[in-house]
């Protein structure tokens, strides 16, 4: 079985991530632009991030035959430094239309504050303009209303809920999210978030409809894996594949090929693995066996 | 002196040309929109019509989305496409071009500047915000393009930039196929360039001016590598000898003796091919204790010979 994982922060990953995620049957990541742990202060840094995910990161993937894509965007607890968000909308139309964006995000709301209400819809706008797809995240403090209060916002500025996936959901939104018509994203966490067992039931109770698994792994504990893992807990519970594959591969290709930027055919007709074009000193590879397929 | 804009028109005619033929007639509009519109954003600002910001925005909407309306496909010049290139731009072969980057470059050689009318500081700043938030094929795009634009003592330090990189197709868009390196990098850049090539495993023929521009710091560099890949047991390209023979020094020279003695065909005319580039008499000396691979070389053998093709 294939799988997507439409929201991870590879560029926190180590290349033993990108190739045990390859063997589990990864075959394309999004990767949506967010913050470094610590408040970025310069708009330099978020140029030079952009530029990473859009170069480095994308032929760093691609060394292990996994297709890389990303969403850009200002996210919400950088919107609060409002002189530095104010720079980043002015770069932003410089970025979105690149190839390989397959929206913008992730976006909304930390703590609710007005700054992140401010460029939360600054970014719905511009969204709107170049017409591709919206990644919301949802704040994890006072995530029931905060959650209520994104889609508010997002019908507020006409954006149609098919072009919005909503991430980060729980048994505590996602009818709300469902019941309005927008894409439900799932991150799969090892503690916190939801859990596997606990995702396997959502998707007994709700079906796959609109519903799209990811680990969201980034820096922190969490499992790049979660994914692949998460279907084989699908399968144990006797979920049919079916389900299985839309939630963990159909639904992210629907969602998010609406920006025209992320195609099955992107990694079906690719070119196998060769990592003998670069060997030796000055490639991801260390000295290790060059993988060819 | 040229007038100002004739190169970059004369490369633009030629893209334009290349482009039509290839694109869907919605897209070379597209494509020729962009670029016109671009070419007159310099006269549009002096009138207020645009200010800086928007222009800016323009190019880069319009070189972003350029793979969306031009794909991707290999360009595959004619004969007679490639001859005017080289009428262009002596020794420029945009072999492996695709559409995206042709257009991309009508795009970069539309942008407008002139000799001294302060123009250059606003496309320089222009070139400068392509590259800082380029994306991997916009990367590659943009060093394709560097030897066909003017100004070129001002692109060096960017193409040095590029050759830090290891994705192998933002180094070969910099140093194959282009005289941009042979006529514009001081000794040490290019001395780094032939080494980095061997590093990342690219190959060395399609890089203009090999046989020029060896030197005895060149030699030094390719000797000590070679030492370094045999105390490793490991592989050496035959192509990296081609730049050690030109400027070879007694060290050298025992390096190629113990080549020539290898058991790979290919290394031992390798070393041949070295010897018979180097004026000391220790290498005809050497050449002559082994007569079949004199003969090869009295029969024509040449480093094109041995790449596989």
């Amino acid at each position: 079985m294939k799988f997507i994982d439409p929201h991870v922060h590879m560029n926190a990953r180590t290349t033993d991530d990108y190739k045990a995620m390859r063997d589990a049957g990864v075959v394309a990541v999004i990767e949506p632009a967010f913050w470094l742990g610590q408040p970025r202060t310069h708009i330099g840094t978020f140029i030079d991030y952009y530029a990473t995910l859009l170069g480095w990161e994308r032929f760093r993937a691609s060394q292990f035959g996994i297709k890389h894509y990303c969403t850009i965007g200002l996210n919400s607890k950088e919107a609060n430094n409002e002189a530095l968000a104010e720079q980043v909308m002015d770069i932003l139309p410089q970025y979105v239309c690149k190839e390989g964006v397959v929206a913008i995000g992730e976006i909304g709301y930390d703590d609710q504050t007005p700054a992140e209400d401010k460029f939360f819809r600054a970014q719905l706008e511009l969204a709107k303009e170049v017409n591709i797809p919206v990644m919301v995240h949802t704040p994890h403090r006072d995530k029931k209303k905060g959650t209520s209060r994104s889609m508010d916002v997002i019908e507020e500025h006409g954006i149609p809920p098919q072009m919005v996936v909503i991430d980060h959901n729980n048994e505590e939104t996602v009818q709300e999210c469902l019941d309005r018509g927008y894409w439900a994203g799932f991150t799969i966490y090892p503690k916190t978030k939801m859990g596997k067992e606990r995702m396997a039931a959502v998707i007994e109770h709700y079906g796959s409809e609109r519903i799209i698994v990811n680990s969201s792994a980034d820096w922190g504990s969490s499992d790049p894996l979660a994914v692949p893992k998460c279907a084989a807990v699908m399968k144990e519970r006797g979920i049919d594949d079916l389900h299985i594959e839309t939630c963990c591969y159909h639904n992210a290709i629907a969602a998010y090929g609406q920006s025209g930027q992320f195609n099955e055919s992107d990694w079906l007709n690719s070119d196998s693995i060769d990592q003998r074009l670069l060997f030796d000193g000055n490639s991801v590879l260390r000295g290790q066996e060059p993988l060819v397929e | 002196m040229h007038p100002p804009h004739s190169h970059h028109s004369q490369a633009s005619a030629f893209l334009s040309n290349v482009l039509q033929a290839r694109l869907s007639d919605e897209a070379w509009q597209w494509c020729k929109q962009q670029a016109d519109n671009i070419a007159q954003s310099d006269e549009q600002s002096d009138v207020h019509t645009i200010s800086h910001k928007q222009q800016q925005r323009q190019l880069h909407i319009a070189f972003s989305s350029a793979v969306r309306y031009c794909g991707k496909n290999a360009l595959r010049l004619n004969a007679d496409e490639l001859a005017a290139a080289h009428e262009l731009c002596p020794h420029w072969q945009p072999l492996h071009w695709t559409t995206d980057i042709a257009a991309r470059t009508l795009l970069i050689v539309n942008i407008p500047h002139d000799d001294g009318g302060g123009g250059d500081k606003a496309y320089q700043q222009s070139l400068d915000a392509l590259f800082q938030s380029a994306d991997l094929n916009e990367s590659i795009a943009l060093y394709s393009c560097l030897p066909l634009l003017l100004m070129a003592h001002s692109h060096v330090q960017r193409a040095g930039e590029g050759l830090r990189s290891n994705v192998q197709a933002i180094f070969t868009a910099i140093a194959h196929n282009s005289p941009f390196p042979q006529l514009h990098f001081a000794e040490n850049n290019w001395n780094q360039m032939i080494l980095k090539a061997l590093f990342i495993d690219v190959p060395l023929y399609p890089i203009v001016g090999l046989d020029d521009r060896a030197n005895p710091a060149l030699t030094r560099m390719l000797c000590d590598y070679a030492h370094e890949r045999w105390a490793a047991s490991r592989a050496i390209n035959p192509e990296l000898w081609r730049c050690v023979g030109y400027c070879a020094d007694q060290q050298a020279l025992t390096d190629l003796e113990k080549l020539i003695q290898s058991e790979n065909l290919i290394e031992q005319q390798a070393a041949a091919l070295a010897l018979q580039s180097s004026s000391l008499a220790g290498a005809q000396k050497i050449l002559k204790q082994h007569p079949h691979r004199l003969r090869e070389l009295h029969d024509g053998l040449q480093w094109s010979s041995l790449i596989p093709r």
